[in-house]
């Protein structure tokens, strides 16, 4: 056991339980200060099996041993460099594993103390590294045409994942099938661990409510007031009185710069008016994760930017994860955390937007400069 | 290529079983009836209050007609004074159902389908999915409602105009004075007249209804759709309120 000073909260992480199901992509670097005497038997390179329980555990775990300091680090061998710190008590966890027959030792850690705040730090990040939507092997036809062909996606917990694709490619497609609009032919559609495509009706409107959508229409209720329209949900799933309803209505309105248009129809609304009414109806249940459906087609360049700036302004104040549909790759790079590109059925790559830039597919290539030459026809 | 008999039943068979699957929902949401009264008492709104006047003219010169078509036959064997018995009975057995389930087929359940069928193909049916309200619960219970109670309501109503209609043609063509006519009517309409009609237009509201809606969560493809869809909810509409009509008839009439 190595331990530190000064701490004073005890930890389990038995919660970790919950997600141990997702797929995992992080890199942890713990320090733990350590009394000079210290000796530790486990220094090289190790590597576990999964993700084992009460404790956080990794593919790799290396312990380095620098000065008076112990660093931990945890890591898939894939994964971005990202890091977080926090001191505590860690306990090595050593336990039999049986597995296709075959006897043998798995070790991991487990956090026996830790110090104060730094648990809520960690569960966040391991929380944002999530993949909140994992999409494996999804098949759709509309009669002959097959649409999607085995559509593979992990989108994590906070990003903002654009995906672009040439027109009639099957974004729209792809979007509807997360929040379970459309059923697949085959694969399967995970939204927190749960298969959106196999449930029941009334389960189902329960992950929805996880979600925001902007439809590419925006997709206003023609019969309603801006401020029904914004309040539809509300309405529909919290005890909130009238007041407050009309402040959450107001201050989304604010947010779209839209406030004052509250008793207007929305055939009296301009085509981007519309699309911020949708964008202010799909934020107003305070929704975890967004859809947008095109979101700046049918605008002009300033107004385009100014729902770019929104989206960006949403990822950092509301901490949603946003998946973008787009053709548009001034807007793309503007807001994409990562870029996933569909063609021909499949997402033919996953990159930050400057390994998009370098990429060396050339649909991609022909795709994001918008050349008439080359594989896409 | 035509399709073929086989494709053809299985269409039908398909559209039943969908036709069948809504109206489960439908009465299954019809669980939160008294959450959401202000949106039924809207539909009841524009279904029973602004259906009156189309109503109230199309029952009175029916009970018109009825009373001038008999009252001349009558009046050649001196019978006339049946006039109030016939019009009557006519009325609350079948033309006050009949016709005001027409009528609100072809006033409400087309504009229903329609408005409908712009809500799916303008996405805004997707809209209150992903917003998590249920469709079914939110657009077609309230109208299901609305429907099943004021077409009896409006039957009953149909069915009044309508003997007036006819009391005037007897009073001032044929001749007949006013007590003989209340008389014949005292007389001869039975509480089965009354109740099978009632029935009549319970039934006629949940095809009406059914029908219209379904046709309106079916629409796809734009304006063109829209006007498919409308088209369709009628006319289908028309023929199961006939053809329920003969069923519902000989079940309350037919001598055992």
């Amino acid at each position: 056991m190595i331990e530190i000073d000064n701490l004073d909260e005890k930890i389990s992480f038995n919660e970790r339980r919950r997600y141990s199901r997702l797929p995992i992509e992080i890199n942890v670097l713990i320090s733990t200060e350590l009394p000079e005497h210290t000796t530790f038997a486990h220094h090289e390179e190790r590597k576990s099996k999964d993700i084992s329980e009460g404790g956080i555990c990794f593919k790799t775990q290396k312990l380095i041993k620098k000065d008076s300091m112990i660093y931990l680090k945890l890591s898939l061998p894939d994964s971005n460099r990202e890091e977080i710190s926090a001191k505590g008590i860690v306990q090595w966890q050593r336990a039999i594993v049986i597995s296709n027959g075959k006897k043998y030792y798995e070790t991991g850690l487990k956090f026996a103390q830790i110090e104060k705040g730094a648990r809520q730090r960690i569960v966040e990040f391991v929380k944002a590294k999530e993949i909140i939507i994992n999409i494996v092997d999804l098949h759709k036809s509309f009669g002959d045409e097959k649409v999607l062909k085995g559509v593979n996606l992990k989108i994590r917990r906070g990003e903002t994942i654009v995906i672009i694709g040439c027109s009639g490619c099957g974004k729209t497609v792809l979007l509807r099938h997360i929040i379970g609009l459309l059923k697949s032919d085959s694969g399967t559609v995970e939204v927190d661990g749960v298969d959106v495509l196999k449930i029941s009706d009334s389960e189902l409107d329960k992950i929805r409510r996880k979600f925001g959508m902007l439809f590419q229409s925006a997709a206003l209720l023609n019969s309603l007031t801006v401020e029904e329209n914004i309040k539809l949900g509300l309405q529909e799933h919290t005890n909130l009185t009238e007041e407050d309803m009309n402040k959450i209505v107001k201050n989304k309105l604010g947010i779209v710069g839209l406030d004052g248009t509250q008793k207007l129809k929305p055939a009296d609304l301009s085509g981007g008016m519309k699309k911020r009414v949708g964008l202010a109806r799909a934020i107003s249940m305070d929704p975890e994760i967004i859809l947008y459906d095109e979101p700046t087609t049918g605008l002009d360049p300033v107004r385009a930017d100014s729902i770019n700036k929104l989206i960006l302004e949403l990822e950092n104040t509301l901490n949603t994860t946003s998946i973008v549909i787009t053709h548009d790759m001034v807007s793309t790079y503007q807001i994409a955390d990562r870029i996933a590109m569909l063609y021909n059925g499949k997402i033919i790559q996953v990159g930050t937007v400057q390994e998009i830039k370098n990429t060396d597919s050339p649909v991609v290539k022909q795709f994001t400069t918008g050349s008439n030459v080359g594989p896409i026809i | 290529m035509k399709p073929s008999i086989y494709s053809r039943i299985a269409d039908a068979l398909d559209y039943t079983g969908e036709v069948l699957i809504l109206l489960a929902k439908t009465v299954y949401w019809c669980k939160t009836a008294f959450k959401n009264l202000k949106p039924i008492a809207k539909q009841m709104l524009e279904m029973g209050v602004y259906t009156l006047p189309i109503t109230s003219l199309m029952s009175l010169f029916i009970g018109m007609v009825l009373a001038l078509q008999t009252g001349t036959e009558l009046s050649k064997y001196h019978i006339q004074h049946l006039i109030g018995s016939i019009v009557s009975a006519s009325m609350c057995r079948e033309m006050g159902p009949v016709l005001t389930g027409l009528i609100v087929a072809g006033r409400v359940g087309a504009s229903m389908t329609a408005e409908l069928g712009t809500m799916q193909v303008s996405e805004e049916i997707d809209a209150l999915k992903t917003l998590a309200i249920n469709p079914i619960r939110y657009l077609v219970m309230p109208r299901f409602l609305a429907c099943i109670i004021m077409l009896p309501i409006l039957v009953v109503y149909s069915d009044c105009v309508g003997m007036a209609g006819g009391f005037i043609v007897s009073r001032f063509q044929i001749g007949v004075d006013t007590s003989t006519y209340l008389d014949s009517i005292k007389n001869f309409l039975t509480m089965r007249d009354i109740y099978s009609g009632l029935v009549k237009a319970f039934v006629f509201g949940i095809v009406v209804s059914i029908i219209s809606c379904y046709q309106g969560f079916r629409t796809r493809g734009g304006a063109e759709g829209v006007g498919k869809s409308t088209t369709a909810s009628v006319v289908i509409s028309f023929l199961l309120i006939i053809v329920f009509d003969y069923f519902l008839t000989r079940m309350f009439f037919q001598k055992s």
